[in-house]
């Protein structure tokens, strides 16, 4: 009840700070919270990438399954802001799935969600975060994992397939023995993914290697599980350094991602998934993942 | 009930050295909801795969000689999964799976079946619109079941991930839905939701669920008898 008395109290703040009619997008920067999304469009036809993937599923994968995340993601957004305008505090309990800030932000000071936040901890916070599938921020995921798979794809008419040059190609050669050691991995790998997930070649930035991971449903590399601490002195929030025993590492990019849910190959390839691995190195965009690699190792 | 003869029938869970299942049924029965090319493939190839997986585990493994649903219990191994869980899981899910429909399936159940599931959810409205919901909520791979709780005492929706079923945690199937994208994507691409309404609405064998339902109630007391009184 204390906690209720507290947000009622702070609504006139909460509306003062969001002010009334200002724009989703605006009040959300200026917040410091997640802006809305929006569908990347393909770099190439969906026809592009045949044989290996059919246009077909390029078209149902962009158009309906990357599209839904980005929707629904949206949606989310929207109904959290409507529900903390209101002071509605069971509604932003509930809809805490899409409290999230800029993907890779560190940290988000949001002095005028401080006493709803309060509230929020009343109901640990925290266990929701172990059933994220079930939540918004799953969507958020799959939005930002689809739009790097895009670019990690490449019509063979304009080099996808090419295997990588210069430091990626060496640093291949030096974990991995060879090109051919690595694509084998990642088919193995990929192939034994029971259920949906991905399955990535990475770097790790501290470390500066190369590893191939898999992660389950719309997981990626970066953050299978990020905690978010809610600090009472301080009145922020706070991404807390993921677990590591349940994370693959704060420091991993991925370079390459293949997407093994079923309706990445299904239409095509039907329930042989290893013939969808071994055919989509044709159309992989090593240029992209060179470039990445060069990027973070600059 | 005219319909049983027509059940897509598969011998009942055997001991383990699983034998191949037979078939006794036209895989184009349950057109148009599902159709004869998704049950060909659901069946005579991922189902297939899961017992063939098993056994190839089974001719080297310790936990040879248990039932299925021994081994299934074994093998979940209290949340940390042994290699034989996933094959042993998924080889009793889409038995499980193909015995809960049948075709001129769904419509709605009739006496103690209805009475119980108006008893747990209020209607059996309430119930379609709780199974639907709860299959959209699933993200990724997995089932959505039609349990009797054990410890409740009554029946719920639940979904589960992957190869979970409802045995991990010690209640009872009642129905079970296949929710992995290979079960629907030829007939309805990523539209889940008229699959699953398909399913409720069309499909699922309330005459297998009354069965069920009598088996599970040897296992959990759902209520005093009527005894009369002299």
């Amino acid at each position: 009840m204390a906690a209720l008395r507290t947000l009622a109290a702070s609504k006139k703040t909460l509306s003062l700070a969001l002010g009334g009619a200002r724009p989703l997008a605006a009040a959300a920067a200026a917040r410091g919270v997640a802006t809305t999304v929006s569908l990347p469009d393909l770099p190439y036809d969906f026809g592009a990438l045949e044989p290996a993937i059919s246009g077909e599923i390029m078209q149902l994968h962009h158009q309906k399954h990357h599209a839904t995340y980005v929707t629904n993601y949206n949606k989310a957004l929207e109904q959290l802001d409507a529900a903390v305008s209101k002071g509605d505090a069971s509604a932003v309990v509930q809809l805490q799935g899409a409290i999230k800030f800029n993907g890779g932000g560190e940290r988000s000071p949001s002095p005028s969600l401080g006493p709803v936040l309060l509230l929020c901890t009343r109901f640990t916070v925290f266990p929701f975060f172990w059933a994220d599938d079930d939540a918004d921020w799953a969507k958020f995921r799959g939005h930002v994992n689809h739009s790097v798979f895009w670019k990690n794809l490449k019509p063979i008419s304009e080099g996808g397939g090419e295997p990588p040059h210069g430091k990626l190609g060496w640093a291949i050669d030096e974990h991995f023995g060879s090109f051919e050691a690595l694509v084998k991995k990642m088919n193995a790998e990929g192939a034994a993914l029971q259920g949906s997930g991905w399955v990535w070649l990475a770097l790790d930035k501290e470390a500066k290697m190369l590893s191939v991971e898999t992660t389950p449903n719309q997981h990626r590399c970066l953050d299978m599980i990020r905690r978010l601490r809610i600090s009472f002195q301080h009145r922020t929030l706070q991404w807390q350094t993921p677990d590591p025993l349940v994370t693959k590492g704060a420091s991993m990019v991925p370079l390459l991602g293949i997407d093994v849910w079923e309706h990445a190959y299904y239409l095509q390839y039907k329930n042989v998934r290893p013939d969808y691995l071994n055919n989509i190195w044709k159309v992989i965009n090593w240029k992209y993942a060179g470039e990445v690699y060069d990027n973070v190792l600059a | 009930m005219a319909a049983s003869a027509l059940h897509l029938r598969l011998l009942p869970s055997p001991p383990a050295g699983v034998q191949p299942q037979q078939r006794r049924l036209r895989s184009d029965a349950l057109e148009p909801y599902m159709s004869r090319r998704t049950v060909e493939l659901h069946w005579g190839k991922h189902h297939q795969d899961y017992v063939d997986g098993l056994n190839k585990q089974l001719s080297t493994s310790p936990l040879y000689g248990h039932t299925l649903e021994e081994l299934i219990k074994e093998a979940y191994n209290n949340g940390n999964p042994l290699p034989e869980y996933n094959n042993a899981a998924q080889v009793w899910n889409h038995h499980f799976f193909w015995e809960s429909m049948q075709p001129e399936g769904g419509g709605s159940p009739e006496g103690g079946v209805l009475q119980q599931i108006e008893k747990d959810f209020g209607s059996f409205t309430n119930f379609r619109e709780e199974f639907i919901r709860s299959a959209l909520q699933l993200l990724g791979s997995g089932w959505v079941w039609l349990v009797l709780k054990r410890n409740e005492r009554k029946l719920a929706v639940v979904h589960t991930r992957n190869a979970i079923s409802p045995l991990a945690f010690g209640d009872i199937p009642i129905i079970s839905l296949d929710l992995w994208e290979h079960a629907y994507y030829l007939d309805y691409k990523d539209d889940r939701r008229t699959y699953v309404t398909n399913f409720i609405d069309h499909l699922v064998s309330w005459h297998t669920v009354t069965l069920r339902m009598m088996r599970a109630e040897s296992f959990v007391n759902l209520g005093e008898p009527n005894i009369p009184v002299a």
